[in-house]
Order: C-alpha cells, then structure tokens, then sequence
C-alpha cells in the first residue's frame, strides 16, 4: 500500500474504534508497519505486527506515547516531525530514512531504512486528532544498493588502477572480450595502431589491422594472437606481425596474448602485449651482416695467407693497400715497409738488365690507372735485396660498383720453374744429341762393317769410300764433343783424345779438323 | 741336300750387297732375299721361310727387335741372326729373349758373319 493512499481511510479515533476490527485485521496482514497515533503526544492507539517487528516485539507501546516507548525516535528527530504534521496538518514522507532502533531494547540501535509516511489523521470537526504512519523497510534495499555502489567504486578504482598501470607499461596493451570488442587499450597501442576501439568491436573488425607474418603471408582477422585468445584461449607468446607499405616492412612488433578466465575456467577476456621491435630487427640485421662480414674477412685472409701466390693490392693510386704472406716471401718486404707505398718503384722499378723501367710503361701501371687488365711473364721484380727474380703476374682491375678503386696483382716467382725447363731443355738437347750420336755410332759401324766387308770381297773402291764416309761422320762427332766441352764448364777440353789413334796416318797429337 | 736358304735384312744397301756377296760365296748357302726394314723381312719370311735370316737392328718402318717375334711366328722354322752395331747386353738379352739365336756385332768381318750362318745351317 502506499503511503499516500492511506490518507483518505479516517480520523484517529474511528482506526482505533473498529467495532468489527475489519481494519485492523487489514492493517496487520499489510507487509509494512503501520501505527495510528492519538493526541498531540502521539500515543499509540493501533499498531500492526509488522510495527511490532520493526520496533522490537518487546516492548509494549499500546497507550503510551512515542517518546516514551522509542526514546530514541525522539532523539533522531522523528518526535519533531511527528509534532510538525500534527500541528500543520502537513504529511510528512520520507524515503530511505535512516532509523536506529534498539529492537531488543537493551540499548544497542540496529541501523534500519525506512520509505515512510507521516500522515494527519482527523476528526469528524476536522480537526487533527493524530497521525497515521506507514512504514516499509527498506534496509535491505539500501544496504545492497549501498554495496552496490561501494562495489562499484572500488571497481571503479581498480579499473582506474588498471588504466594506470597499462598506461605507464612501455609495451602495448590491450584488452578484448569474448567477441573480440577490444574495451581497453593503452595509448601505445592507439599511437602504434591509428585505431579508435570502437572500431574494433568484434573479431571480424579486427581485418583493419592489416598485418602480415613474416613469410608475408596476411593475418585473417581471427587469426591475430589476441582473437584466437578470446576465441579458443590460446596462450600466444612472441610472436611477430608485420605491417608493410607495398613491398617494404614498415613495421614489426612482437606479441604475447593470454585469456583471463573466470572461476568455471570460461573465458572472460583477453590481454595481449607487444613490443615494437623494427629497430631490434634492424640492429639484429647489421649485427649479422656485421659478423657475417667480419667472417668473410676473416675467411679472405686465411684464403690469402694460404695461397701460394704473391698477392699486391693497390688503391687507384697505386699505392700498396695489401701485401699477402707469399708477396712478402718473395720481395722480402714486410706489410709496414710497403704499405702507402707506389709498388712499382719498390718492385717494378727496372727491366732484368738493370735498365730503368719507366712507370708509364708498366702493364700494372695501365691497369691501376687505365683499368687494363694485363698477363705478363718475361718480366722481374725486385727484392729488398736488390736482387732479382723472373717473375709471371697478373694485374686485375678492381671495382665498387662502376667506380674502379685499385687493382690486384698476382705473381709467381718463375726462378725454380726457368730451371725446371733449363733442365728439360738441356735433357732435350742431350737426347737428341745422343740420339745424332748413336746414329752417327750407327753410321759408323755401318761403314765399317762396309768396308771390312768390301776389303774382304776385294771390292777396294767401296771399301775407300766407305771409309771416307765413316771418316766424316766421327769428325761430327768429335768436333760435337769439342762443341760441348766449350760450352759445359764441367767438361775440360783437356780431358779429351785430341790425337789421331796410331795406324791411321798420325804420329799421335794431331788435331781434328775438316780438312782431313 | 739343298742349300741354307738365308735371308738378309739391313736398311744400308751396301750391307745388304756384301753380305750377300759373302754369303753366296759359301757353299750349301743361298740367299733368297733382301729386306731394307723389319716389315719387309717379315713379309719375305711368310714367303720363302727362309732357314736362317741375318737381322740389323736399328732399320726405319720396323727395327729389328720389333720384326723379331713377327718373323718367329710366320717362319716357326727360321733361325734368326741378329746383325747390329748395339752392343749393349741389355740389347742381346732383349733379342734372345725375343728368339734370336745369335748376335754378331757390325764391323765383324764377312767370314764372322758367314760362320755364324753356316752354324745355324747345320742345326737345319
């Protein structure tokens, strides 16, 4: 019943009058506790159980003042409004009154709310005779809203909390529900993204991303860490998005993403974190393309120390820039000896004759300046020493790009090899010496064997002639051996027979010649 | 009892001249033919099977040594005489090994050359 309904039921002294009790069998089924107070000290005339449960069912109040039975009525102010609506007629309601009230009177005030009503009650002259009250409680409602809004602000400051903390987290962070709506963000993921959050209100806005992985393939929308979080409670941990203009990565960022869950294990939000890491990658790069060149450095000065050729580096002005191992074996210079320093005036600088070889005329000149590349060997280079060796090298431009920095030469010393053919030309020689001489031994015999023969079938003219023929051919020989006794300094023109044998005309010591 | 049938073979004419001179001068000798080089001793061999053949070495198109196992096979029957100015015992020990039964240096006189043939006409 509301208060205001009861106000057109009667005057005090009909309610507290009933003869039947009709009303008063319905005021005490009413769910709310409804008094009817007499007289200008509000003496209690009628009360409902529901009063009596508000009040405390101890105390006995019919025919007794308010003051009396709820002194502490009086003491909250209550008594006063009682005395305002009984002196000016005017109701009185009040919503969510605080009320303390000792129920169990032993003096301790149970806190309660009230939706009440102050109501005049009249006479049959019209005059103000008492007061209808009607009061619900509504200390639970109270209480729960009160726990509501307590709970709510506590929410509200752990939320407040919350914001806080991602906001301060260097990495961003955001936070979406079940259907992919994303309710929280910190401001590095807005600045990174470029997205307002109501643009992304469920997974199938999440295409707006745009990523890719790194294989370039792109990001369906569900398949982005945090949406398959939400979706299927997938724990994502560091993985990394690509975002490309065309066919160049802009950025990358790296991202971890796990569910909250609640107490059923279902899965209430999502939060995921990431970092950019372009610059990370980027460093990364030059870091491995600075080991990788540092290892290619590396491996190229093993290649050069092990190789057995000379190798002179020179820059575009001909100056040495390296000297390998081999180089420095066969010049005797020493890289600090050399470096900075014009190679042909250290090396190149005379023909084999000692004669000045002008630097313009040098084919590794023409390829540090001209860019020819040259193939010589009939050449020297000089050592430290000042001697000299024979040498075969190569002179190679080289280029950065279309710009020509330099050349390389590469050089064998050719001593070991020109006697390696000096004796392969000198075993020719001997060969086909021996050979002309075994066939000269051959012709020899043969003509002796002639003219045994005819001396002996006393046919004289072949015989002569045979003779003479085989007189000639051991004059080749012989004088092929004089020949080679003056040319070999290991064989002494003394150590040979230059005598005629005894029997053929001489007395010995005669030297051979053509004329005999 | 027929005559020793020889064959002569040696590049220098003149050698080949005498010999035959020498040798047709001994009796129960004959020689049926000449060869100026190791193929053609061969091919003369396949034909007359000569009983005994004087062999030069050092011949162009084929030297002796190489005619040697050739003339052993197409005259099984053939004595061959080896007529050289190699003196090297290398050279005799390649040369009986090949199936030479004799060597007889160059610059030996025709009655040297003629008794080792008369040797071997005895064996035939």
């Amino acid at each position: 019943m509301a208060n205001q309904d009861i106000a057109g039921l009667g005057s005090c002294e009909s309610l507290s009058g009933l003869e039947d009790n009709r009303l008063e069998r319905l005021f005490s089924d009413i769910p709310a506790a409804v008094v009817v107070l007499s007289g200008p000290d509000h003496i209690f005339r009628f009360a409902n159980e529901g009063y009596e449960e508000l009040v405390g069912r101890s105390r006995r109040f019919m025919g007794l003042p308010i003051a009396q039975v709820l002194p502490e009525m009086a003491e909250q102010g209550f008594i006063a409004l009682l005395d305002n609506v009984y002196s000016t007629g005017e109701p009185f309601f009040g919503q969510e009154m605080p009320v303390a009230v000792d129920r169990r009177s032993d003096g301790h005030l149970d806190q309660a709310y009230f939706n009440f009503a102050y109501l005049p009650a009249h006479n049959t002259q019209g005059e103000i005779d008492g007061i209808f009250v009607h009061a619900v409680d509504v200390t639970d409602l109270v209480r729960a809203r009160v726990s509501a809004e307590e709970l709510t602000r506590e929410l509200d400051l752990e939320r407040a909390r919350l914001e806080t903390i991602i906001e301060h987290i260097p990495a961003g962070v955001v936070i979406a529900d079940p259907s992919g709506s994303i309710t929280q963000a910190n401001s590095v993921w807005g600045d990174f993204f470029e997205v307002h959050l109501d643009d992304v209100n469920d997974v199938s806005s999440w295409k707006v991303f745009d990523g890719c992985r790194p294989d370039g393939s792109s990001y369906a929308a569900d398949e982005y860490p945090l949406a398959r979080t939400v979706l299927c409670g997938e724990t994502v941990l560091g993985e990394q998005i690509q975002f490309r203009s065309g066919d160049a990565v802009r950025k990358t960022i790296e991202v971890s993403s796990a569910p909250i869950l609640d107490e059923s294990g279902d899965i209430v939000s999502g939060v995921a974190i990431f970092s950019e890491i372009t610059e990370r990658l980027a460093l990364q790069g030059e870091l491995v393309s600075q080991r990788a060149l540092e290892h290619a450095q590396v491996r190229i000065d093993q290649v050069l120390d092990a190789a057995g050729d000379g190798i002179w580096v020179l820059d575009s002005k001909g100056r040495t820039t390296l000297l390998n191992p081999a180089a420095q074996q066969m010049t005797g210079y020493s890289p600090q000896e050399v470096l900075g320093e014009v190679s042909h005036g250290l090396v190149h600088h005379s023909y084999v004759d000692g004669s000045p070889y002008p630097i313009e005329s040098c084919p590794v000149y023409r390829s540090v300046f001209h860019g020819e590349q040259c193939h010589v060997d009939n050449e020297v280079f000089w050592r430290k020493d000042g001697t000299s060796f024979p040498v075969s090298y190569r002179s190679t431009p080289i280029f950065d790009g279309d710009e020509q920095i330099g050349a390389v030469q590469v050089f064998q010393d050719l001593t070991e090899q020109r006697k390696i053919e000096t004796a392969r030309r000198r075993e020719e020689e001997a060969e086909v010496s021996q050979q002309q001489a075994l066939q000269l031994n051959d012709d020899i015999l043969q003509g002796l064997t002639i003219t045994k023969l005819a001396f002996e079938l006393g046919d004289t003219d072949r015989a002569l002639h045979s003779l003479d023929r085989t007189i000639s051919s051991m004059k080749v020989i012989i004088n092929g051996l004089l020949s080679a006794a003056q040319d070999d300094p290991q064989l002494h023109s003394g150590s040979l027979v230059r005598t005629v044998p005894a029997g053929f005309g001489g007395e010995g010591g005669d030297e051979v010649s053509d004329n005999e | 009892m027929s005559d020793c049938t020889v064959l002569v073979v040696d590049d220098a004419a003149d050698i080949r001249l005498l010999v035959k001179l020498v040798l047709d001068s001994q009796a129960g000798m004959q020689v049926v033919g000449e060869a100026a080089n190791g193929r053609e001793a061969v091919d003369l061999c396949a034909r007359h099977k000569p009983n005994v053949v004087v062999l030069d070495i050092s011949m162009p198109v084929m030297d002796g040594l190489q005619a040697l196992p050739l003339i052993r096979e197409v005259s099984p029957e053939t004595s061959v005489i080896m007529l050289s100015g190699f003196t090297s015992d290398e050279i005799k020990a390649e040369a009986i090994d090949l199936g030479a039964c004799d060597f007889v240096e160059k610059g030996s006189v025709g009655s040297t050359i003629a008794a080792a043939v008369r040797e071997k006409m005895l064996q035939c």
